[in-house]
């Protein structure tokens, strides 16, 4: 039976490199879901095959029991998955409101609607709509290169929201953060999922993979080696070899 | 009654425009970088010379088909600048302008290295157009094709290509079909260089290969990079002055190409921006002005 997102043996090699192995993945609608792994797991080859950025070996991704594997990029945003970047990257020389419409005028692409004014009236309420929920409305004129790592992390989920998305995936959005920004983070994860969105986030901050998540898959070498709330993933020898080696 | 020199001279400035125009929209707004554009208005040059002087058809025809010519060629190179990027498309579009040089300098109809006359003048009901009313058809034509370069850049299509400027990878995850608003982008251009050289060919009347070689890419690209990529003041104001400046430098006129070389390497080592960009150190201070100062976009729609 096809779920509401899932993963089915999926797998890609970059040359003789298997950047991930038959991996397998679940999640239900407005779950938080953590992929955790050692450097080089193949989490965010996993991420960029979900978005269509690289198409699969083999494998099946399923959203809403429609295949996406191998769809383009644009095609995949546009039926509501949207993505944050491990490392930032802002369109730089747009504005912090522009970003956003960039990703917000995702429905107006495909059509003759495309000519239209993009600062329109009601594009740029829409889209400062957003910027008001993640704080970042006294910025919308700045130029994004202009802002903080934090913020240009908040400006990235504030992109991925203009996509109207049923899935947010975060790719190591607290990379680079502070203390007290990570925690900034973890509270607006919890809102995401308050709002109804569905997230999968990938962390190297363990503290937060383990707050937010509800569920965790464990990545190593391309496979899931573990799966299982971040109780049973913290007592896992599995998971603890992959990360610390067994003797 | 204006000189004939100064009209000469004010025309060559509308079709630089133009030309530089079609540089501004694929380089400055969607960052594809061209350096090709000299074949573009080539290829309709040469359309509107063979729809006249071979088909013997109306010279007003030549617009449609000198822009749909150039187009349809933009959009087979679009094809290609989407397995590549900056340097390795810079060269591709350089190879390119050297093959239709190389086509016009060896295909029979195309009058090869002789090139092709007797193309008329712009006629309005069998009377030709005098040299003064051909200007302002080609004043007309600059503002044009600038409400549609501007109604584009404040459009979707315009934030798509900005985007695909800054990251086109991101762009696309964002919803930007890339494929099309690249294509787009090369289609837009040049028609536009297609055009152009539609308005030269009725202009000098007689025309060459010569006219459109790599050469004259360079000087279409430092066009629009003195004036200021990203705008479209910028293209404007470049090929003003660089219309307008060798008239009165007559005397370097040997050294043309080592100063537009010279000119380049330098405005891009000082003053990337171009002289107008919008972050130049002049378009700054001019804005800086109170008549100059504008309302941020996004607060001028919402008020």
């Amino acid at each position: 039976m096809n779920g509401f997102f899932q993963i089915e043996n999926l797998s890609k090699n970059f040359g003789g490199i298997q950047a991930v192995n038959a991996a397998n993945l679940r999640m239900e609608e407005n779950e938080i879901l953590g992929i955790i792994g050692p450097n080089g797991a193949g989490k965010t080859t996993l991420f960029n095959l979900i978005c269509g950025v690289y198409s699969p070996g083999s494998g099946r991704i399923l959203f809403k029991g429609q295949e996406i594997q191998g769809k383009k990029p644009h095609w995949i945003a546009k039926r509501g998955i949207g993505r944050t970047f491990q490392i930032c990257q802002p369109f730089k020389d747009l504005t912090v409101l522009e970003n956003v419409l960039v990703s917000y005028g995702h429905s107006f692409y495909d059509r003759w609607t495309c000519f239209g004014r993009y600062a329109g009236r009601p594009h740029v309420e829409g889209a400062t709509k957003l910027l008001v929920q993640l704080g970042l409305e006294k910025y919308r004129d700045w130029e994004s290169k202009d802002l903080s790592l934090a913020l240009q992390r908040r400006l990235e989920i504030a992109r991925a929201m203009a996509l109207n998305p049923e899935i947010i995936l975060l790719d190591e959005s607290a990379a680079g953060l502070t203390y007290e920004e990570s925690l900034d983070l973890i509270k607006l994860v919890r809102e995401l999922k308050h709002r109804g969105k569905s997230i999968i986030l990938i962390e190297h901050n363990m503290n937060v993979a383990m707050e937010v998540s509800e569920r965790l898959y464990v990545l190593d070498h391309g496979a899931v080696i573990a799966e299982g709330t971040p109780e049973v993933i913290q007592r896992d020898e599995r998971v603890i070899n992959a990360y610390l080696g067994s003797e | 009654m204006i000189p004939t020199y100064y009209i000469t001279v004010m025309t060559f400035v509308c079709i630089n425009i133009l030309l530089s125009l079609s540089v501004g929209v694929l380089t400055g707004y969607a960052g594809q970088i061209s350096l090709g554009q000299a074949a573009f208005m080539g290829i309709g040059a040469y359309t509107a010379a063979f729809v006249t002087t071979k088909m013997g058809l109306s010279c007003w025809l030549g617009i449609p088909c000198s822009v749909f010519a150039a187009a349809i060629v933009g959009f087979g190179l679009g094809l290609i600048s989407l397995r590549l990027k900056d340097d390795f498309l810079a060269i591709a579009t350089m190879g390119f302008n050297f093959v239709v040089v190389g086509v016009l300098l060896y295909a029979p109809m195309f009058g090869r290295a002789l090139g092709m006359g007797d193309i008329p003048m712009l006629s309005f009901f069998d009377n030709p157009l005098s040299r003064e009313a051909f200007l302002g058809f080609c004043v007309a034509s600059v503002v044009v094709v600038i409400l549609v370069v501007w109604w584009l850049q404040r459009s979707w299509v315009g934030l798509a290509w900005r985007a695909i400027r800054e990251v086109q990878e991101v762009a696309e995850v964002m919803g930007v079909n890339i494929t099309k608003y690249k294509i787009f982008a090369f289609v837009v251009s040049t028609a536009i260089a297609g055009f152009s050289g539609y308005l030269y060919a009725h202009f000098v009347l007689f025309i060459t290969p010569y006219d459109f070689v790599f050469t004259n890419s360079t000087f279409a690209v430092t066009l629009a990079v003195l004036g200021g990529m990203g705008t479209i003041r910028g293209p404007v104001l470049g090929a003003i002055i660089l219309t307008v400046l060798p008239e009165y430098l007559r005397f370097i006129q040997d050294y043309r190409m080592l100063t537009y070389g010279l000119l380049l390497v330098v405005i891009l080592l000082f003053q990337p921006e171009g002289l107008i960009g919008n972050k130049s150190f002049l378009w700054r201070h001019l804005t800086g002005l109170r008549i100059f100062r504008r309302k941020p976009v996004s607060v001028e729609a919402t008020q």
